[in-house]
């Protein structure tokens, strides 16, 4: 099983390498960039979109392919904790979470497990970012009906994620990564903001972002939670060049679509930072897209000297004077844009982790668990392992330690200790499904374990599976006469 | 204690951060309301000035040490040199015995200024900083005064080189050219790798202003010899930077020609003679630093970090500075010959980035990063003529007509985002900001107060390599060998001198130190555990007394011996 994002378009781990590859795909990203600034300045603006969208494709693409195992997978406690509940689901099924008898988080996820398999319901975040940026620029491209559409398009591409937001902490792409689902929903409210605009009812627009912004803080306290003085600074100087030219294309256009969302936004992120509910990365990123709507039309409108004439030096190398103020705004954003200087490695500790593929020994040990253990079956495992016995493994565990604390983890503890002591009581067996236990050398010391093989003296206990990195897994033997009450 | 002698051991850093970067725009933005009442281009100047101060006091107050010294060698080392020199020794050599220096001159700098006591170099050091940063701004508006070269005047009858366009200047390239995700990238911060950890070769940005002023100026025979001169005095400073300018002259020269200016020939003779008289001078200096140095040895570490997209690394990071300095090269041009000397300047500085490619192959892409910042900045002060430019064609449909007071103060409030102190955040950025918040410890400062009070200038140390660096570096004595020095050509005889000192022979060791001057040993348990010796033994060999032990005798701890030439 490869359960890494770069195995669905059949590249092996490692590849592309986010050390040796990255130069030459920057050079090669920003090529795309500087193209889509030629075709603006050449009139093609479709063709400068579907550039444009590229570029944003590849950018993020590059990190999604070079990440070793599903973003903040065995890595980040909450990533962690969802993965295992998604593997879970997809591949033991049942209504339990990955810790036997709790209840499992998965919710749609565990659904979506079930119908394309836990590996690529796994790897799905991850791999959503590419689809996220350009679908925006498309939503904006073909939804919003202005005459500047497609510029909004590229120019999104070029401003969703700026360098300040990023020390920020509320940027958009690097966000996304962590939020499969409200990525969806935030594209989802995009482009119903911009089809109540376009509808050209009067009011519409505002009622829609109202909604919008209403639905967002339905959903409670969102992170990150920025302080009053940073969300203030995330919706102004943040917005560098996005707030002057968005609020001066906004002052002539009065699109309010645009105005809508921009409202929205500062009201998600300033609820949020006075202690109410709100979402600083959507309501930044909706307050971004409104004042990149009004850039584009502020940049659309420019006229430089000479612009009208057909005739003119820049006319006989193709160029219409009149797009070079939008093609040079292209190049320079798209080239020294965040995206194009997105280094998740530098920025991100659970992203360069997440670089690292999970350890061969570990996954074939968990290939084996997955295909010789009863989905039932729920396994005993260090810390250590326990993720990994649930994301890899598909199997739930008794406890799911710096995961879920459950509510009757005293009783788990009685249970493991008497696994140890060699004479389990069966009721609590069966209560928890348990059948197995996974032993790698050093752990559960504070039971007299020096080695795995220490286990096999307390009696009680079948090998079912041994690999030479020292990982044992036990099956519990079913005492005598206690068949039934095991099952 | 802070370099301001204030006991910051409770400080919260990370609010104290905070704080810095939350009141700095409210602070900015009023004095640029300030700035905006009083009409006065020096107004801008000093808040360029206080705001790299800010980045610097903001980065300096939680330091309970030196920055950098102890996470960086490049400081300890720097420091080394410029202790041996405060003691009274001279510029010319390094801390090892008989090692000729290659850049004496802010030795000189920081010696003068400490009136020659180390302890107050110590002290005194940190502003330095500070003060090549702000002097840095001060050096670019004074140094760009209308004046050099033939008047001129941009179009629309506003003066060239006005005092807010060399405002501007100063604040693109002090604060501007450094870029937000730049602490990813290979080559850091450049604000804070050039002032803060390298101020002695910022003295060298404080004075290539100078030096190109000095050639616009060129009238005859004596402008020429006088800008050599300058010239080779910012060889004295840092080689690299000489280096650089000399390439921009020849750019500059080129382009004349392909421009087919009229007085190509002229910027020919000039270009020549300068660097000519420079080389004639530093011709000495430059045979040592071939043969004393290894110049031209290669290896993987001289090649082009796989990691980084080259041309990109320098301009496409701050595309938005590219293409303004792009245009900024064209106005300055066709401006007069100042502004076409820091055109050539910036083409130069590129040409030479470009160059690297090359020399990546040949394994020989040295000084990457300085070559990085010295090209951002020539991005960064271009970049300023071509806004300032730009804002005077637009001024009139933002209906600011020709008043340079509000477009300048327009054009400042735009970069305030774009600034260092906006953004910077030393806790996350700065690769040596957590390593220096802690003071340093007893075992290396006590050893380096002995030998202070005990007459650090006669001193020559021998043994630890590491311990005597930091000895060179606190105390000023002179070593045999220092870790991270350049290897001295004798340095193999040197070291199994300390190691015969340590062993007890081969040979006399004590008759060999004492030919080399050599006075003390110095020793920690890595060193004694090298040569399985113990403290002990050590204690009773002749010809060694010991005369300081600083540390826990269990752990870590620095023993130093004084050499007993009469005992041996």
């Amino acid at each position: 099983m490869s359960l890494h994002p770069g195995a669905l378009l059949g590249l092996p781990a490692g590849v592309p390498n986010a050390t040796w590859d990255v130069a030459w795909w920057r050079d090669l990203v920003v090529l795309v960039g500087l193209a889509s600034a030629w075709c603006e300045a050449r009139g093609r603006r479709s063709a400068a979109l579907g550039l444009a969208v590229a570029f944003g494709a590849l950018a993020v693409g590059f990190w999604v392919a070079a990440l070793g195992r599903p973003y903040g997978a065995l890595v980040d406690p909450a990533t962690t904790r969802w993965a295992a509940d998604v593997a879970v689901a997809g591949w033991a099924d049942g209504p339990d979470g990955f810790v036997a008898g709790e209840p499992s988080r998965a919710g749609a996820w565990g659904v979506l497990a079930r119908r394309i398999g836990p590996a690529r319901a796994l790897v799905l975040p991850s791999v959503l970012p590419v689809f996220v940026v350009p679908a925006g620029a498309l939503v904006l491209g073909l939804v919003w009906g202005r005459r500047e559409a497609s510029l909004g398009g590229i120019l999104w591409v070029a401003g969703a994620t700026g360098a300040l937001d990023i020390v920020r902490g509320v940027a958009f792409v690097p966000g996304l990564w962590a939020r499969p689902g409200p990525s969806l929903l935030w594209i989802a409210s995009l482009g119903m903001v911009l089809a109540a605009g376009r509808a050209r009812v009067r009011g519409l627009a505002p009622v829609a972002a109202a909604a919008v912004a209403l639905g967002w803080l339905a959903l409670g306290r969102r992170w990150p939670a920025l302080g009053i003085a940073d969300a203030l600074f995330a919706l102004t100087l943040d917005q560098t060049v996005w707030l002057v030219a968005g609020v001066a294309g906004l002052r002539r256009s009065r699109d309010p679509a645009a105005l809508a969302l921009v409202a929205a936004g500062a009201l998600l992120t300033l609820s949020r930072a006075l202690g109410g509910p709100g979402d600083p990365w959507a309501g930044c990123a909706f307050l971004r897209v409104g004042l990149v709507m009004g850039a584009a039309g502020w940049l659309d409108g420019i006229t430089m000297d000479g612009s009208q004439d057909p005739s003119g030096r820049w006319a006989r190398g193709g160029i219409l004077p009149a797009r070079l103020p939008s093609a040079i705004a292209i190049a320079v954003l798209l080239a020294g844009g965040g995206l194009a200087w997105w280094d998740p490695p530098h920025l991100d500790p659970v992203a360069k982790a997440s670089l690292e593929p999970f350890p061969e020994a570990l996954v074939e040990t968990m290939d084996w668990v997955r295909a010789h253990t009863p989905p039932e079956a729920s396994i005993l495992a260090h810390e250590d392992y326990a993720a990994a016995v649930a994301v890899l493994g598909g199997r739930r565990v008794l406890r799911g330690p710096g995961l879920v604390r459950a509510a009757d983890e005293e009783r788990r503890l009685r249970l493991e200790r008497a696994v140890f002591a060699g004479h389990p009581p069966l009721p609590l067996l069966a209560r928890y499904g348990l059948r197995y236990v996974l032993l790698a050398p050093g752990e559960f010391r504070e039971y007299g374990l020096e080695q795995p093989e220490d286990l096999e003296r307390s009696g009680g206990v079948r090998l079912a599976y041994a690999n030479p990195k020292g990982i044992r897994l036990y099956e519990l033997a079913a005492p005598a006469g206690g068949a039934e009450a095991f099952k | 204690m802070n370099a301001f002698g204030v006991d910051v051991r409770g400080l919260d850093v990370a609010a104290f951060l905070a704080h810095a970067r939350a009141v700095y725009p409210m602070v900015a933005l009023l004095w640029l309301a300030l700035v905006l009442r009083w009409r006065r281009a020096g107004a801008l100047l000093g808040g360029v000035v206080l705001a790299n101060a800010w980045v610097w006091l903001e980065t300096d107050w939680p330091l309970q040490r030196l920055y950098a010294l102890g996470p960086s060698s490049d400081r300890v080392n720097n420091l080394a040199l410029c202790q041996v020199v405060a003691v009274g020794h001279s510029p010319l050599h390094t801390p090892q015995v008989g090692q000729m220096h290659f850049e004496p001159f802010w030795a000189v700098v920081t010696a003068v200024a400490a009136a020659g006591d180390p302890e107050r170099l110590l002290r005194l050091y940190p502003f330095f900083s500070l003060v090549m940063a702000c002097g840095f701004a001060v050096s670019l508006f004074f140094a760009l005064r209308p004046g050099a070269g033939a008047p001129s005047s941009v179009p629309g009858d506003e003066p060239a080189w006005s005092g807010w366009e060399r405002a501007l200047v100063a604040l693109f390239a002090t604060l501007l050219f450094s870029a937000t995700l730049d602490y990813a990238g290979p080559y850091r911060v450049p604000w804070a790798m050039s002032f803060l950890l390298k101020p002695n070769h910022a003295l060298g940005l404080v004075l290539f202003p100078w030096v190109l002023r000095a050639f616009a100026a060129i009238r005859g025979w004596r402008g020429r010899l006088g800008a050599g001169l300058l010239l080779h005095v910012l060889g004295w400073v840092f080689v690299i930077h000489m280096g650089e300018v000399c390439v921009g002259l020849v750019s500059y020269a080129l382009v004349s020609t392909l421009a087919r200016r009229a007085h190509a020939r002229r910027d020919w003779l000039d270009v020549v003679s300068v660097i000519g008289i420079n080389l004639l001078v530093v011709s000495p200096y430059l045979v040592m630093l071939f043969h004393g140095y290894a110049v031209f040895q290669g290896g993987p570490r001289m090649e082009i970090p796989p990691a980084s997209p080259h041309l990109l690394e320098a301009a496409g990071r701050v595309a938005g500075l590219s293409a303004l300095a792009a245009w900024g090269i064209v106005v300055a041009w066709r401006r007069d010959r100042l502004g076409r000397v820091w055109a050539g300047q910036a083409l130069g500085a590129l040409a030479v980035w470009i160059a690297y490619y090359p020399l990546s192959v040949l394994q020989q892409a040295k000084e990457r990063d300085d070559t990085c910042y010295w090209l951002r900045i020539h991005l960064a002060v271009c970049a300023a003529i071509g806004t300032w430019d730009l804002a005077r064609r637009w001024a009139p449909r933002l209906g600011m007509g020709g008043e340079r007071a509000r477009r300048a103060v327009l054009i400042a409030a735009l970069a305030l985002p774009f600034s260092l102190p906006y953004w910077w955040d030393p806790s996350r950025m700065d690769l040596y900001f957590a390593g220096s918040l802690e003071p340093l410890p007893a075992v290396v400062t006590e050893p380096a107060a002995y030998l202070r009070a005990h007459g650090a200038r006669e001193a020559v140390l021998a043994g630890d390599i590491t311990a005597a660096r930091w000895m060179a570096a606190l105390a000023g004595a002179r070593v045999l060998v220092a870790r991270d020095f350049a290897l001295p050509a004798d340095a193999l005889a040197k070291l199994q001198l300390s190691d015969a000192l340590v062993r007890g022979g081969p040979g006399d060791p004590a008759a060999e130190a004492a030919r080399l001057g050599v006075t003390h040993l110095v020793v920690t348990p890595e060193s004694l555990a090298e040569a399985g010796v113990s403290l002990g033994a050590l204690e009773a060999r002749p010809y060694l007394r010991r005369v300081h032990f600083s540390g826990d005798p269990g752990g870590t701890w620095v023993a130093l011996f004084a050499l007993d030439r009469r005992r041996s």
